[in-house]
């Protein structure tokens, strides 16, 4: 209940603020407006207007979120995998930790030039920007999960008769998960902002494609549309993997 | 392999076990020269106060750590690591909380790449410790007790030769400890297992052993040995015979013993 008060508070703000004409005429759309330009968006042609937006909200929705999906899921298989052995294996970790950590300071922002010049104005370069993005909570969150296994837990497993692989698949990784789930919703949210940079400027679809069309076009309605989807794409893909580790993962928790 | 009844199985030979530690810059002599044997078959405890090295012998005999002088010789060959032929049970059962009570009693001959019927063998012994009805139950649902029991089985399921166990009674009160500890006398004497416990406390010591080595600590090392004559299999009434108070007070007065010189130093 108390999570519905400050939306409806801002709600408020918003429908005052815009009817009362407080940023200047015709600057700031209605809650009404930005519905009716939201029904467009999605269905079509429901205004009679010649509209570029009209009718385009599933491609886009679409396409942001398959290339966060695959951007992400590239960073969690190698993530993941490296996260392990950098945690269990003193020469894997010298290997790359430090040139890792050397790296990983560098804002996700700083790579889009390279990610432009090596993949062009394509998706590819949307997807390698996520998989940085993303690549980084999701690896040290699992190598953190990999290092702090119980000790009693390895030794018990070792005198069962676990090889050193068995024992990184079945007690490590699995142990490691909580931890890792939490690396990935950081990545998931790092993977969102990736795309929405990389579409403003590397990619001719999608959210962050239209946003840069609506500032392009001066379609404050359009802007408040596609900023409330990305939100709500946000927090639903977050909810989703939490939800998910929740259930799962009942006995991390005890 | 048929052993003779008083053949070695476990001989450890002047172990010493220094821990180093740079960090802090100090060096601890846990364990120094301690030698001692232990035959087919028999039921040795380790008895001392805290910090006199207990877990330390264990954890060389299963080969989680490496001794830093001495040697441990098992069936006539030196430790190298763990392996399933000395099962370990820890302190706290250390099940793993994802898997089921059912699994976690089949990791051991999974993780040995067993395919034939360890599902029947595994509920067989999960009956045997008054746990089958909670096959599908997560170790979080379990009391403590009957996560030892769940510990006990999944070691058994390897067929160990030889069970190493470090206070695994330890957090239980005292009705379920005797329960339990008649459940591993009669594992003991039915399977003729060779056992090396680990315990501070000297009624378990008398009540469970063959032979009890009692420690000192400081550098730790075995001062006494003390045989139990008791005919198995042992009967709760040996717990008030004279004899019984008899074999306590000798134990107490080496553990006394070592904390009056400790204090004299
Ligand atoms: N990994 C380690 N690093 C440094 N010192 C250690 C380590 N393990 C044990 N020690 C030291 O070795 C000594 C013996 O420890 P150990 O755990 O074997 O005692 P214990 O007899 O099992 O005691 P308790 O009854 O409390 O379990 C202690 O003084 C302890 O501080
Ligand atoms: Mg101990």
């Amino acid at each position: 209940m108390l999570a519905i008060v400050l939306p409806v508070l801002l709600l408020a703000l918003w429908t005052f603020s815009s009817t009362q004409h407080i940023f200047g005429a015709g600057l700031l759309p209605t809650p009404m407006e930005s519905a009716e330009t939201y029904i467009d968006w999605i269905a079509g042609k429901s205004r009679g207007l010649v509209d570029p937006f009209s009718g385009t909200w599933a491609r886009n929705v679409a396409a942001s979120f398959l290339r966060v999906v695959i951007g992400v899921s590239f960073a969690a298989l190698i993530g993941i995998i490296l996260g392990i052995l950098i945690g269990r294996s003193r020469a894997v970790e010298l290997l790359f930790d430090p040139t890792i950590q050397g790296i990983r300071p560098v804002p996700v922002t700083a790579w889009v030039p390279f990610t432009l010049i090596f993949f062009g104005i394509s998706p590819a370069a949307a997807i390698s920007l996520i998989f940085i993005a993303a690549f980084f909570p999701i690896l040290v969150n699992t190598t953190a999960g990999a290092q702090h296994v119980s000790v009693a837990m390895l030794r018990a497993a070792r005198m069962l008769g676990a090889s050193e692989a068995y024992l990184l698949r079945r007690v490590v990784l699995p142990s490691a998960l909580p931890q890792i789930f939490t690396g990935l919703r950081l990545g998931i949210g790092m993977g969102w902002v990736a795309v929405i940079v990389a579409e403003m400027i590397g990619v001719k679809s999608g959210l962050g494609y239209i946003l840069w069309q609506a500032y392009y076009w001066n379609r404050m309605d359009m802007l408040i549309c596609t900023v409330f989807t990305i939100g709500v794409l946000g927090f639903v893909s977050d909810r989703i993997v939490y939800v998910y580790a929740r259930r799962k993962f009942f006995w991390a928790s005890r | 392999m048929v052993a003779a009844a008083s053949a070695t199985v476990v001989d450890v030979r002047g172990l010493t076990q220094v821990f180093d530690d740079p960090l802090v810059g100090s060096k601890i002599t846990a364990l120094n020269h301690v030698s001692f044997r232990v035959r087919q078959g028999e039921f040795v405890s380790l008895l001392g106060p805290s910090g006199c090295g207990k877990s330390t012998i264990l954890n060389l005999i299963a080969g989680f750590l490496e001794p830093t002088g001495g040697e441990i010789w098992v069936y006539e060959k030196p430790v190298r690591g763990p392996a399933p032929e000395r099962g370990v049970c820890f302190q706290e059962a250390a099940l793993f909380p994802w898997l089921r009570v059912l699994d976690n009693v089949l990791f051991g001959p999974q993780a040995q790449g067993r395919r034939d019927d360890i599902t029947a063998k595994a509920l067989e012994l999960l009956r045997r410790v008054g746990l089958e009805e909670f096959k599908n139950h997560y170790p979080h649902q379990l009391s403590g007790g009957m996560k030892q029991r769940v510990a006990i089985a999944r070691l058994l399921m390897n067929n160990p030769q030889i069970l190493l166990m470090d206070e695994p009674f330890g957090a239980l009160d005292a009705l379920t400890r005797l329960q339990i500890q008649e459940y591993l006398l009669t594992i003991h004497q039915e399977f003729r297992k060779t056992v090396v416990f680990v315990t501070h406390d000297i009624d378990e010591a008398v009540y469970t052993s063959d032979r009890i080595l009692v420690m000192c600590a400081r550098p730790g090392r075995i001062e006494r040995e003390i045989t139990i004559e008791e005919p198995r299999p042992r009967k709760r009434e040996f717990l008030t015979t004279p004899d019984f108070l008899d074999y306590k007070r000798q134990a107490l007065a080496v553990l006394w013993g070592d904390k009056q010189s400790e204090q004299a130093v």
